[in-house]
Parts: C-alpha cells; sequence; structure tokens
C-alpha cells in the first residue's frame, strides 16, 4: 500500500535533493561532505543543517575519518533511508498516475 | 519556512528526484564511451602502425612501437585522470574495492615488465619473443576486465574481457606479422563495439 502522509523528513525540497542523490550513488558508494556539497550545489551550513535532520531520523550516518592528516566525513543513505526513500517515490508515483502500476 | 523546507508537488518531487539521478550518473560514474572509445583508437591505430612497420622476422620496427607505445601511454592517462575524477570523494565498501581494483593494474603490469626483462636477459629471440610480449599484458587486460565486470555486475566490461582473451588466443596462433592486425581489428574493433553500445544505452535512458 503507498496511502498514507508523505514523510516530512523527505518531503521537503532541500532534504528530498539529498537523498535522491544518495540513493543513486553508483554501488551504494558514501560521498564525502565537500563532493556531496558540491553535487548539490548548497552551502556547507545548510546541508549540515539537513543532513543532522536526516541523521536523526536514523535516514544518513556521517562517518568522520582521517585520511592522510586531514579529517573527512563520508555521508552515506543506511538501509532505512533507502527503504523509506523507496516508499516515498513510490507514493510520489500513485499520486502522479492513481490508475498506473506502482513498479 | 524556508524555500529549502516547502513541501514540492508530486511532480516537482518526481523532477527533482529524475534530476538527482541524471546529475550523479552524469557527474559521478565513469563514462565507458570515453574509456573504450580512447583504448580502441590506441589499440585500433597503434597496431596497424606496429603491422605497418613489421620486419622479415614479422617483428615490429621502432617506429611502429613508438606510435603503439605513445597511443598506450595517452589512453592510459585518459582512463587515470577520467576514473579518479569521477571517483573522487566515493567511500565506502564501494570505494574500498574501486581502490584496489585499481591497484591491481601496476601491479600486474610491473609483473609482466620484469617477466620480460628476464626474457631478454635470457636472450630470448625470434616470433616468439613477439608473440609472448604482446600476449601477457593483453592477457592482464582480459583477466582485469572480466574480474570488474563481475564485482561490479557490468555484464558488459566482462563480456570485453572475454572478447580480449579470445582476440589474444586467435593473434597468439595467428603469429607476427598478422597477430597485430588480429589485434587491431578484433581486440580495438571489440573496445569500440562496447563504446558504441554505452553510446546507444544512454540515448534510449
Amino acid at each position: 500500500m503507498t496511502d498514507g502522509e508523505l514523510d516530512p523528513v523527505i518531503h521537503a525540497q532541500a532534504r528530498l535533493r539529498v537523498v535522491a542523490t544518495l540513493s543513486a550513488m553508483p554501488n551504494h558508494a558514501s560521498i564525502t561532505f565537500p563532493r556531496l556539497q558540491k553535487l548539490l550545489d548548497m552551502t556547507a551550513g545548510n546541508l549540515s543543517t539537513h543532513l543532522r535532520k536526516l541523521e536523526d531520523a536514523g535516514y544518513v550516518t556521517q562517518t568522520k575519518t582521517i585520511e592522510g592528516r586531514s579529517p573527512a566525513t563520508y555521508v552515506a543513505l543506511t538501509p532505512a533511508g533507502l527503504a523509506a526513500f523507496e516508499r516515498y517515490t513510490a507514493q510520489i508515483r500513485s499520486l502522479i498516475d492513481p490508475t498506473g502500476d506502482p513498479a | 519556512m524556508s524555500e529549502d523546507d516547502r513541501a514540492p508537488t508530486p511532480e516537482e518531487s518526481w523532477a527533482i528526484i529524475a534530476a538527482q539521478r541524471r546529475e550523479v550518473r552524469r557527474r559521478l560514474s565513469v563514462d565507458d564511451r570515453v574509456l573504450y572509445g580512447a583504448w580502441g583508437i590506441a589499440w585500433g591505430a597503434g597496431y596497424v602502425a606496429m603491422f605497418l612497420d613489421t620486419d622479415r622476422e614479422g617483428l615490429p620496427g621502432s617506429v611502429g612501437s613508438a606510435v603503439f607505445g605513445g597511443l598506450i601511454i595517452a589512453a592510459i592517462v585518459v582512463t587515470i585522470v577520467h576514473a579518479e575524477g569521477r571517483a573522487k570523494g566515493l567511500g565506502g565498501a564501494a570505494g574500498a574495492m574501486n581502490a584496489r581494483l585499481g591497484a591491481a593494474w601496476p601491479v600486474a603490469f610491473i609483473t609482466t615488465f620484469f617477466i620480460f626483462g628476464a626474457m631478454f636477459s635470457e636472450g630470448l629471440e625470434g616470433p616468439g619473443v613477439g608473440i609472448i610480449s604482446n600476449a601477457l599484458p593483453c592477457l592482464v587486460v582480459a583477466c582485469l576486465f572480466m574480474t570488474s565486470g563481475a564485482a561490479w555486475g557490468d555484464r558488459r566490461q566482462f563480456w570485453l574481457g572475454v572478447w580480449i582473451a579470445v582476440t589474444v588466443s586467435v593473434a597468439s596462433v595467428t603469429g607476427p606479422p598478422y597477430l597485430y592486425l588480429v589485434m587491431a581489428v578484433m581486440g580495438g574493433g571489440g573496445f569500440l563495439v562496447g563504446a558504441l553500445l554505452d553510446h546507444l544505452e544512454r540515448r534510449r535512458r
């Protein structure tokens, strides 16, 4: 079933862009914060705010590592985040075309 | 409420999802047309240059070998710059596997150079040298293509590896000087067909 409320964590312009991007990573790779920021063309502060909301919902993980001497943060979608995004896309699809078969 | 937090309409949501997917594919995924195209040209033109410059024993002269070497180096540079640029900033298990598969290439090629060095210092000569010095690095390419294709679930890359193995077999049995023509047509042609298939698939999406 695809009825019910749209997930408010995902159903906001900026966070939908973040989640859609992370869900499309080749081979489910994680991505560094700066590369994600460039890909989305968002400010660092803005992206951090949205990532924190997604992290609080359990949809995203942010892993801090040290590469050489500089710290790097890798962002990835969690299995729960991917499941929520798939549910969201199915709901959107049925809203656009209620007669269509949900794929 | 900021523009960012605004709830999009279903149509807007759909458009956002499609746009982000396109953007990721365009900026993060390797473009096989670039890689296979570069290798198709390098093998196609490079092996033809060697074929046209063979001596009476069927071994390539210095001009043909230099043209081939230059084109191969150019293709290696294109591959590294393109693949590194696309994979920059990607991590996780997929990133680690990518890095290890990437490292396998120089390890295997450096090994083949040691084998060649040992062969020449033992004074090996004749058409057999031409067969082995062509087959060894090409076999490395065939094996790593099959491995990467299997690891990433990329069927086209896997079958291209199989095709290169078949090409090396046919070329080796043929022997010099036609070995180089076989490599140009079957090997170079195989890469170009791979690039064309990728192009057609991208247009369908």
